[in-house]
């Protein structure tokens, strides 16, 4: 795969927080291009990504990146493409490296999302 | 609607924790008959502003949960058949990946209420409106956060339902 670091993230680990790891990412990324690591399907479009069937994903800083990164190519640009993996109680992000570019931006908007109330504190039915 | 719509819809509240919706309904026999009017008024709404037809009928949403129940469960769990249908298409629009912009709510006791949104999608920027105080109840399914120690709205989430 990549031979990046990984960021491990504690996380409620639901479809809900990966979609806020991709809402995140197309920020920075609008370009953005994704991939069902687990099968290989691609997605051109935030709209028609299956978050809620997807545990581990490829999302791609552009259609070139996607090509590159496909061919296994030498010019695959450093931090093109981020590798999202959904744990039992964590996200955890591979990435080339953290420090550089626009990746420290991604990986505080990720944290701080992941931490939000709404996905971790329950509340009782009738207040839904 | 037709019987079969009902039966979806009701299908659909049950299996997303929100039977409760039709139970508390007064009378309990025009619940589903209400929320399916709502989801006519919000598609109309939708066609109005975008000029074409996003359907928000049970099936459709019911499909749509297949792929992303986070999301559909989301904005199931905001409708009510008081709310106003162009924050619901707000909703949708931010569940479907546009971002929030602006925000702004003004409240005077006993006097005024004032929701406004402005959505930026691509090029496109759309603003919401409510005076509307239920609407109010949208902000709880907020994503927050802060990047760059710098104020972020991102998302619609559903409340997760305690066992």
């Amino acid at each position: 795969m990549i031979g990046g670091k990984d960021i491990v993230i504690p996380a409620a680990a639901t479809p809900a927080s990966l979609d806020a790891c991709v809402r995140i990412v197309q920020r920075q990324w609008p370009n953005a291009r994704f991939e069902d690591a687990e099968t290989g399907e691609k997605y051109s479009t935030y709209q028609e990504l299956p978050v809620g069937r997807i545990r581990e994903l490829l999302v791609y800083n552009s259609a070139e990146a996607e090509s590159a990164w496909d061919d296994d190519r030498d010019d695959a640009p450093l931090n093109s493409m981020l590798y999202f993996i959904l744990g039992e109680q964590s996200v955890t992000v591979v990435v080339d490296d953290p420090d550089s570019g626009d990746m420290p931006l991604i990986l505080e908007g990720i944290r701080s999302l992941m931490g939000m109330d709404i996905l971790h504190i329950p509340v009782t039915r009738g207040a839904a | 609607m037709s019987r079969s719509s009902e039966s979806i819809l009701e299908s659909l509240l049950q299996s997303s924790g929100l039977a409760w919706l039709v139970d508390l309904y007064e009378p309990r026999e025009q619940a589903l008959p209400a929320y399916l009017d709502l989801l006519d008024r919000i598609d109309s709404e939708y066609q109005a502003r975008f000029g074409e037809s996003v359907s928000f009928s049970p099936q459709a949403l019911e499909a749509a949960a297949q792929s992303n129940r986070h999301r559909t469960l989301a904005f199931l769990q905001l409708l009510r058949p008081d709310r106003t249908p162009a924050m619901l298409v707000m909703v949708w629009r931010v569940l479907q990946g546009a971002r929030i912009r602006e925000a702004q709510m003004e409240y005077r006791e006993l006097n005024a209420f004032r929701l406004r949104f402005t959505l930026a999608d691509g090029e496109r920027t759309d603003v919401y409106e409510s005076h509307n105080i239920s609407d109010a109840v949208l902000l709880r399914h907020l994503g927050i956060a802060k990047v760059q120690g710098q104020p972020l709205f991102d998302g619609f989430y559903a409340l997760r339902l305690a066992d």
